[in-house]
């Protein structure tokens, strides 16, 4: 734990330094103003991860992601600054608390992780096994060091998943019957962990998807899990739950966890991001 | 770990939720006359999780109770109930030697233990090793357990005024082998029925539970049930 505080000192210095990544609204102050509206054993249930959370060491793995997303890239040596994740090319700010979305171009509806694997492959020409695509875990993967620039972009901005196109509002209603599909040696669904407030499995507080302000932490991803040493995608959250559910884990980027995805996140509808989150 | 996805294989295939409509469905939830939402949800969830065989595979198919369940959202009417109960209850196996106490210490190691059931190509639990009944993940075991989960009431004092009768253990033995033989849609896994336990290991566990020995039932060091460790969100 020492080491990590010594590693976060150089960022929490450098932070407020402009030419610095930063994300759009302090976590750590949207966290607060949740905790002060709500009586949430969840959102408090760490006080020493409340008080790392100024050096959250995602903090780094952002700015990682700044240099990599602004550099020309790939066999076609290209940036992403054209990459369009839904609100224009380029355009970041707003851009991930409206994900997942219909994308015309793909004729999908797609999250952060597969706009992004989509990018990497057409504008900058990298072929699927290429490391850059195919490593999605780990802090030292482009992946979530993208990821975690992207997603910071649109920190303290309301949760507004569009459900305009029909296939946006069926990838939600899909990811709902999932939600609450039981199966499995353990009879488990989300539903199991996630519907009731302030309980507990061993010592964590389980987050209760019926309040969105408690949610919103829930599904606030990338963020750094302490006992992982890692930042952690929505994508990994989804295989971690089945991994311990005892299933298999689903494919990463299937439709299967896109809606799943996209009905988290309209449940935390309208309640401010905290990116990059720090978790247990 | 992650191949191009499904989707991305299928790149350029546009609107896949509205149009894959076919594929074999089991037997069972074939049976069960799926609506026309489910079978295109399940075709989904195929695919997402792609080529799976044996033990994986089957784990993804839902049997009649984890489909019922899942539809009511755990919260089954009456005439649902009864028709798990009855059906649930037909499912218990009793051990071949009979309903007797088992081991309470070794009970105690499977209460605790969250070991096995695990699969996937990182880091897969070794399926020769004995799998645990990881009680505790939901429930606080022991009048001073502080690590016990709060999803399941606290099991501390259990055995209080049970003691090692036979009619409990019975109960207790059918309790953890089928929970939804007495509680229809309940969140407690079917530990015998799905074969994670073993009626044996069930037996231990029951042991440790019930035994008036047991840290458990020491009424010495029982007291009143902690207040609640966690503040309820206020109401909205």
């Amino acid at each position: 734990m020492m080491k990590k505080v010594l590693l976060a000192l150089p960022v929490a210095l450098a932070i407020g330094v402009a030419a610095h990544a930063q994300p759009a609204k302090d976590p750590v102050l949207v966290l607060e103003a949740l905790i002060g509206k709500v009586d949430s054993a969840y959102l408090t249930q760490s006080e020493q991860n409340l008080m790392m959370m100024a050096d959250n060491p995602a903090l780094w793995t952002m700015e990682d992601g700044k240099a990599l997303f602004h550099t020309p890239r790939g066999p076609n040596n290209v940036s992403l600054e054209s990459c369009d994740f839904g609100k224009g090319p380029g355009v970041l700010a707003g851009a991930y608390t409206e994900l997942p979305r219909f994308f015309a171009d793909t004729g999908r509806v797609m999250d952060l992780e597969s706009r992004l694997v989509h990018c990497m492959m057409t504008l900058q020409g990298f072929p699927a096994d290429d490391p850059a695509v195919r490593v999605r875990d780990g802090s030292n993967s482009d992946h979530m060091k993208l990821q975690t620039y992207i997603a910071a972009q649109s920190s303290g901005m309301p949760w507004n998943p569009p459900m305009k196109h029909p296939l946006e509002k069926a990838m939600r209603d899909a990811g709902e019957y999932i939600f609450y599909r039981r199966s499995g040696t353990m009879d488990f669904n989300c539903a199991t962990c996630h519907t009731q407030t302030g309980k507990r499995v061993r010592a964590s507080v389980l987050p209760n998807s019926s309040i969105p302000e408690e949610w919103t932490k829930a599904v606030s991803w990338p963020a750094f899990r302490v006992g992982h040493d890692h930042v952690r995608s929505s994508q990994h959250r989804v295989r971690e739950c089945y991994w311990q559910m005892r299933h298999a884990v689903p494919i990463g980027g299937s439709d299967a966890t896109i809606a799943l995805i996209s009905y988290w996140t309209d449940l935390a509808r309208g309640q401010p991001a905290i990116l990059p989150d720090m978790k247990r | 770990m992650c191949p191009a996805s499904v989707a991305e294989r299928a790149l350029g295939a546009a609107a896949l939720v509205l149009l894959i409509m076919l594929a074999g469905f089991s037997a069972t939830t074939q049976a069960r006359g799926l609506s026309a939402l489910e079978r295109q949800v399940e075709a989904v969830i195929r695919d997402s999780w792609g080529d799976l065989s044996g033990q994986e595979a089957r784990r993804l198919v839902q049997d009649d109770t984890q489909l019922d369940c899942s539809r009511a959202r755990n919260q089954p009417g009456p005439a649902l109930s009864e028709e798990i109960l009855s059906r649930e209850r037909a499912r218990i196996r009793y051990p071949e030697g009979g309903l007797r106490p088992g081991d309470p210490v070794m009970g105690a190691e499977l209460a605790r233990s969250g070991y096995g059931g695990r699969v996937g190509a990182r880091r897969p639990d070794d399926p020769g090793r004995a799998n645990g009944g990881n009680c505790q993940a939901c429930h606080m075991l022991e009048p001073r357990d502080d690590a016990g989960g709060t999803l399941g009431p606290s099991l501390a004092g259990y055995g209080i005024g049970r003691g090692l009768d036979p009619e409990a253990l019975r109960h207790l033995y059918e309790r953890i082998y089928n929970p939804q033989s007495q509680m229809p849609c309940s969140a407690m896994p079917r530990f015998g029925h799905n074969g994670f336990l073993t009626p044996e290991q069930i037996l231990d566990i029951a042991a440790y539970l019930l035994h008036p020995d047991s840290p458990v039932n020491r009424t010495e060091t029982l007291r009143e049930a902690p207040a609640d460790p966690v503040r309820p969100v206020a109401p909205r």
